[in-house]
């Protein structure tokens, strides 16, 4: 299935929901979280998103983008409920932060702080990028591809890729050069 | 290679993959620093989505025996094939460097068959409609009047006080059973429907096929008329503005006009058209287009005074736009509204803080309305921006108010939509939908209704317009929906009608 054509699954192709997850679920995580500062509530809303898809088997018919269009609605929806019920959270035991920690005993608390810092300023600088550079990163980056996949999917030449990339390698560059020249 | 030159066209690849090393790990040259960050960011993001994966196999799971208990074992057995069983093409569609392999050594439970058989579209949806005055029905609008129902076997028409089909057609270039998602617009005596494919034109009186127009990327607002012309803005990477020849559906313009980096695809933030004038946003900015020539205006960035507390975070703009008597509305995260000059963009006002995140707006030809999610209503004046009066409903259990689109104002009566849901601990719990008529001049409760039902997911809801004397809830249960038409002075039942069918949504527009 390409960008922008209408889904050829059909009632036959049982297992839809696993490659609208596989086909969306990245791409949506990577959306939401640059909304949501918790890794916990976007995997949250990513879950809900997914299962109210379960109960829209007809997703499988729509294109691509018509698809994300729908996830990201429902997404929207979630998030909503998600702050709403971030009201009246109640707080987390020490018991479970203590297994959460210990679950990553490669970085203190410290160490994560400043890892949750460093992403959230990322997104923040990626989120200020064109779309296209955005893509591109997350298809580079997310999905491993290399220039020729990434130029086959996005319908481009692979030398428009290949600038298209190096560019927003080198924005995100001068970004940080600039970061580096205030901190002097 | 020199580790930290710019990164080339010729040899990016080359260059990702030997900063991508762990023995590249020097934060203190900027290519390494880049990629390496790039590399943890997303692959934070793939483990998130891996676990949410296993998660949601043991949610399905759980569903899943829940689902057998009530329709027995009627489902196809074909959906009981482990995820294993994919062919290999199919599940390298997407490639990724870890998440995608974890989803193929889970087990597909064997009861997912059971809920792709058998979940029902279920949620609910509000529809308050109230009509123009009459005095300003125009004969092409009396021609056109009548329930405009969108369905997955076509689009029909039906009488507003018998309910009988006037004329019921097919949607061409459809599946039959495609999914239909926003309601037919209705202008003059044409009806136009997009449903996430083509728009579409039919003859309001007949419900002969007039023409339809493809466009490369989603039709996200209803299509309106301005100057004898169709507008039509698509979204797929960028916003592109079409104006069409509203007879035959023949392009006239087509204008890119922008992209929008953190704007959801159909959410709050969608663009608006008012006067031949595109408003958007983006996180921090309001900008102004005129169109059809997407020459840009102005642009405003917002920021919150100086005296909130905390300070507002970088995301403000979260709510949606609204252009009511020449002057722009936004809302953002940071509990206020903001006011700018449609035609230059100077600020004009901003409300002072609101305590809610999510905050609904809804205008008189005097009063600004203002509902947060926690339901806090603040009523403005809309000349001078004075705090008319206030109020705090109080619903037990989780309430939720969607959107702006879950409040309405006419005849001096501000309607609100509470969707009160259980907890995602328990989601079978009971959900209600409350409905409450306030006197739009005090705040005073005219009356509440509540409708009870038991459904999982709740995922539409909203207030369309204006009806002359009924107020329209639609409740959808299971595999039907129906359409119940309430008294506006007590609320209490008229009529109902069922509605939809056991496959697809559905949506409606009442003319009048």
């Amino acid at each position: 299935m390409e960008y922008g054509q209408r889904g050829s699954a059909s009632e036959s192709d049982d297992p839809w929901i696993v490659r609208l997850y596989q086909q969306h679920a990245l791409t949506l995580m990577t959306y939401i979280r640059r909304h949501v500062s918790s890794r916990e509530d976007a995997e949250d809303i990513v879950l809900e998103v997914f299962l109210a898809a379960l109960q829209q088997p007809k997703l499988a018919r729509l294109s691509v983008e018509e698809q994300m269009a729908w996830l990201q609605r429902v997404a929207y929806y979630k998030w909503v409920d998600c702050q709403r019920r971030a009201a009246s959270r109640t707080a987390v035991s020490l018991e479970e932060a203590a297994e959460t920690l210990l679950a990553n005993e490669a970085q203190s608390p410290d160490q994560l702080a400043v890892r949750y810092e460093e992403d959230a300023l990322l997104r923040q600088q990626l989120g200020r990028l064109p779309v296209q550079y955005q893509t591109i990163l997350q298809l580079r980056f997310a999905n491993g591809l290399r220039c020729t996949e990434i130029a086959s999917r996005l319908h481009k030449s692979e030398g428009a890729t290949r600038m298209l990339l190096s560019r927003a390698l080198n924005a995100l560059r001068e970004i940080y050069a600039g970061e580096k020249e205030e901190q002097r | 290679m020199n580790d930290d030159e710019l990164f080339t066209p010729e040899s990016v690849d080359e260059q990702v993959d030997h900063l991508s090393s762990p023995a590249q790990d020097q934060p203190w040259l900027l290519n390494a620093r880049v990629v390496q960050r790039l590399h943890a960011l997303y692959e934070g993001d793939q483990r998130s989505t891996a676990r949410v994966w296993e998660r949601l196999v043991q949610q399905v799971d759980v569903y899943g025996s829940d689902a057998r208990q009530t329709t027995g074992s009627d489902h196809d057995a074909r959906h009981t094939e482990p995820l294993d069983g994919l062919p290999q093409e199919e599940m390298q569609h997407v490639p990724t460097r870890e998440h995608l392999s974890k989803p193929r050594t889970i087990s597909w439970p064997a009861t997912i068959a059971t809920v792709l058989c058998t979940a029902l579209l279920v949620g609910s949806l509000l529809w308050v409609l109230q009509s123009l005055h009459s005095s300003q029905t125009n004969r092409a609008q009396t021609s056109s009047a009548g329930m405009y129902i969108n369905e997955t076997d076509g689009l029909s028409k039906l009488d507003s006080q018998t309910h009988q089909v006037i004329w019921h057609t097919p949607i061409p270039q459809k599946s039959p059973n495609g999914i239909l998602w926003p309601a037919p617009t209705v202008i003059g005596t044409t009806v136009y429907t997009s449903a996430f494919g083509p728009l579409l034109a039919f003859n309001a009186q007949t419900g002969a096929f007039l023409w339809s127009r493809s466009f490369n990327g989603a039709i996200i607002e209803a299509p309106t008329l301005a100057d004898g012309q169709l507008s039509v803005i698509t979204r797929s990477s960028a916003f592109v503005f079409y104006a069409l020849n509203p007879t035959s559906g023949a392009i006239i313009s087509t204008v890119t006009l922008s992209m929008i980096p953190l704007a959801w695809a159909t959410g709050p933030q969608s663009p608006v058209v008012w006067d031949q004038v595109l408003y958007y946003t983006d996180p921090t900015r309001l900008y102004a287009v005129q169109l059809p020539s997407a020459k840009p205006l102005w642009q405003r960035q917002v920021v919150p005074p100086p005296t909130s507390a905390p300070p507002a975070p970088p995301s403000l703009l979260v709510g949606p736009i609204s252009v009511s008597n020449g002057v722009v509305y936004v809302t953002t995260r940071a509990h206020y509204v903001f006011a700018f000059d449609a035609r230059d963009g100077q600020p004009i006002w901003h409300s002072p803080d609101l305590g809610d995140t999510f905050l609904f707006l809804a205008f008189t030809n005097t009063m600004i309305y203002v509902v947060s999610q926690s339901l806090d209503i603040h009523a403005f004046d809309v000349h001078t921006h004075r705090l008319v009066w206030q109020k705090s409903l109080v619903i037990e259990g989780m309430d939720v108010l969607r959107g702006d689109d879950d409040i309405a104002v006419a005849s001096n009566t501000l309607y609100v939509e509470i969707h009160s849901y259980p907890h995602s601990s328990n989601p079978q719990q009971e959900q209600r939908l409350t409905v409450i008529a306030l006197n739009a001049s005090n705040g005073q409760v005219r009356w509440q209704q509540q409708h009870s039902f038991l459904s999982t997911y709740t995922i539409q809801g909203s207030i369309l317009g204006r009806d002359s004397d009924s107020l329209h809830i639609d409740d959808w249960n299971g595999p039907r929906g129906m359409l119940y038409a309430l008294d506006p002075s007590n609320g209490s039942i008229r009529w109902q009608m069922p509605i939809g069918d056991r496959q697809a949504q559905w949506s409606i527009t009442i003319v009048n």
